[in-house]
C-alpha cells in the first residue's frame, strides 16, 4: 500500500514536471504569461496562438520528450489540458 | 483631386503605400476593408494612424473608409456606394494579398486569386465610367516559382514549379492581370523579393517573411540545417518598396517592374549577426545532398519544410530593366543591406517581444 501510494506521489509530481514545462515553452513561443495559462483554457482562442506558434510548440515539446507527436492527434487537441494529456499518454509509452 | 481605392490598407505594404499616398494633399483614398476579429473597418483604420501619427485630423478630408471584402463580386460594396465609386475612382493599388506560406490552396486562392479578380472587375467598370487611369497591382519575384537563370520582369509563364501555394496564387493572379490588359485595362505589376522592416526603424506589423524561420531558429529547435551557406538574399525594407511604387506608378503603364536590391546578405552571414544579437545558438548549415533528412521528423519537420526550397534555391536572378529605366533620374537608391540594418530589424523584433533577445 505504501509502495503504491509513493508511487502515485512520484507519478503525480512527475505529471506536474510536464506541466509547469509545456507551460514554460507555451508561455515562450505565444508570448504569454505562465500565469495565464489554465488547464482548460483554448490554446487558439485564448492565448491567440497561430498556426506557427502551434506548429513551434508541438515541435519544441518534441524535442524536450523526444517523442514524434501524430499529426492527426494534435489536430484535435483544443484546450491546455489536451495537451498535457496528449503528451503523457507519449511520455507513458517510452 | 485624384481620387484613388486601395486594397489592403491595413496590411503591412499597404499601409506604407497609403501614407506615402497621403502625403499628396491631391489625393483622396479610399481604403477598402473588412471587419476583422469583430473590428470595424474604420477601426482598423483609425488605430494604424494613431499608432504612427498619433491622430487622424491631419488626414480626415483625405481618407474615406469603405466597407467591403475583396473576395466578393464587386468588393462586396454596397450597389449606391459602388455606383457612386465607378464614376469617382482615377487609380486603383491592389495591395491585399494572404502571404503565408503553409496555407492550404483554396483559402489563399480565394483571396490572392479571386480576390484580384474581383478588383480587376471593379477596375473594368471604373474604365467604364471614363476617369479611371490605372491599377497598381502588387506582386512577388515568387510567381518565378523554382525557375533559374534570368528571369525578365515580362516573363510569366517559363514552365516553373512553385515552391508553395503562396508563389503558385500569386502566379495566377498574375495570369488574371496579363487577360485583363488585353481588354484594355493600364495595369502596372510590382514584383518585389522579401520586403523587411522599414530601415530606419525595423518597424514591421505582421512578422512573415524571413521573419518566420528566423523565429523558428531562435527556439534552438535545430541543430543542423540543409541550406546553401552562400545563397544571397534579397532583402528590401517595406519604406523602400513603397517609396518605389508610389514613384513608379504615375509613370507606370502596362508594365512589370522587379523591385530587387542589388546589395544581398548570404544566409550564413544573416544568421551570424541573428544568433549574436539575439543569442540563440547557430544552426550548423548542411549541404542539402549531406543532410540526414531522417533526422528531420514530426512537428519539427513540418516547421522547417517550408523553408528549405529558399536556402537552397537554384541561381537566379531577377532582371531589372523596367524598374532601372523608370527610375533613371529620380533620387532613388535602394539601401545596402548591411549588419546596421540587420540589427534595425532585429531590434524591433526585440522591442515588440516577437523574438526576446537573450539577456547575458
Amino acid at each position: 500500500m505504501k509502495k503504491q501510494a509513493v508511487s502515485r506521489k512520484k507519478k503525480t509530481s512527475h505529471n506536474a514536471d510536464i506541466e509547469l514545462n509545456i507551460n514554460k515553452i507555451i508561455a515562450k513561443i505565444a508570448r504569454v504569461k505562465e500565469s495565464d495559462i489554465k488547464d482548460d483554457i483554448k490554446i487558439r482562442d485564448h492565448l491567440g496562438i497561430d498556426s506557427l506558434n502551434a506548429t513551434e510548440i508541438l515541435a519544441a515539446i518534441e524535442v524536450k520528450y523526444g517523442i514524434t507527436i501524430d499529426e492527426a492527434q494534435a489536430f484535435n487537441i483544443e484546450t491546455v489540458r489536451d495537451l498535457y494529456d496528449l503528451v503523457n499518454s507519449h511520455i507513458k509509452k517510452i | 483631386m485624384n481620387n484613388i481605392l486601395i486594397t489592403g490598407a491595413t496590411g503591412f505594404l499597404g499601409w506604407n503605400v497609403a501614407k506615402r499616398l497621403l502625403l499628396n494633399k491631391n489625393n483622396k483614398l479610399y481604403t477598402l476593408s473588412r471587419t476583422k476579429n469583430n473590428e470595424k473597418a474604420d477601426h482598423r483604420i483609425k488605430s494604424l494612424f494613431i499608432s504612427d501619427y498619433g491622430d487622424l485630423n491631419n488626414f480626415k478630408t483625405q481618407i474615406e473608409v469603405i466597407e467591403g471584402d475583396i473576395t466578393l463580386p464587386l468588393l462586396g460594396i454596397k450597389k449606391s456606394a459602388a455606383n457612386d465609386l465607378y464614376k469617382k475612382i482615377n487609380d486603383i493599388y491592389h495591395c491585399a494579398a494572404l502571404c503565408d506560406f503553409g496555407a492550404p490552396l483554396e483559402p489563399i486562392r480565394n483571396i490572392n486569386v479571386i480576390g484580384t479578380k474581383n478588383v480587376l472587375d471593379f477596375a473594368i467598370r471604373c474604365k467604364g465610367h471614363g476617369q479611371f487611369n490605372k491599377l497598381s497591382h502588387i506582386s512577388t519575384v515568387g510567381v518565378a516559382g523554382d525557375s533559374a537563370g534570368r528571369f525578365y520582369e515580362g516573363s510569366l509563364d517559363v514552365g516553373q514549379k512553385f515552391n508553395n501555394t503562396y508563389e503558385q496564387t500569386k502566379y495566377e493572379a498574375e495570369e488574371l492581370v496579363q487577360h485583363y490588359r488585353q481588354k484594355g485595362l493600364s495595369i502596372s505589376v510590382f514584383r518585389p523579393t522579401i520586403v523587411s522592416g522599414d530601415s530606419r526603424t525595423g518597424k514591421v506589423t505582421n512578422f512573415q517573411m524571413f521573419y518566420q524561420p528566423l523565429h523558428i531558429f531562435s527556439l534552438e529547435l535545430f541543430s543542423e540545417i540543409p541550406a546553401n551557406k552562400v545563397m544571397k538574399y534579397n532583402l528590401v525594407p517595406v519604406d523602400y518598396v513603397a517609396d518605389a511604387i508610389c514613384l513608379i506608378s504615375p509613370k507606370g503603364n502596362n508594365r512589370n517592374y522587379h523591385l530587387v536590391n542589388p546589395s544581398t546578405v548570404t544566409l550564413e552571414y544573416f544568421l551570424d549577426v541573428a544568433c549574436k544579437y539575439f543569442c540563440f545558438k547557430k544552426p550548423h548549415i548542411i549541404d542539402r545532398r549531406k543532410f540526414d533528412y531522417s533526422t528531420l521528423t514530426g512537428f519539427r519537420k513540418k516547421l522547417l519544410d517550408p523553408y528549405i526550397p529558399y536556402f537552397n534555391h537554384k541561381y537566379i536572378v531577377y532582371d531589372d530593366a523596367n524598374f532601372r529605366s523608370v527610375i533613371a533620374g529620380q533620387k532613388f537608391m535602394w539601401p545596402k543591406i548591411d549588419k546596421k540594418l540587420l540589427l534595425t530589424l532585429f531590434k524591433y523584433c526585440d522591442k515588440v517581444g516577437f523574438i526576446k533577445r537573450k539577456r547575458r
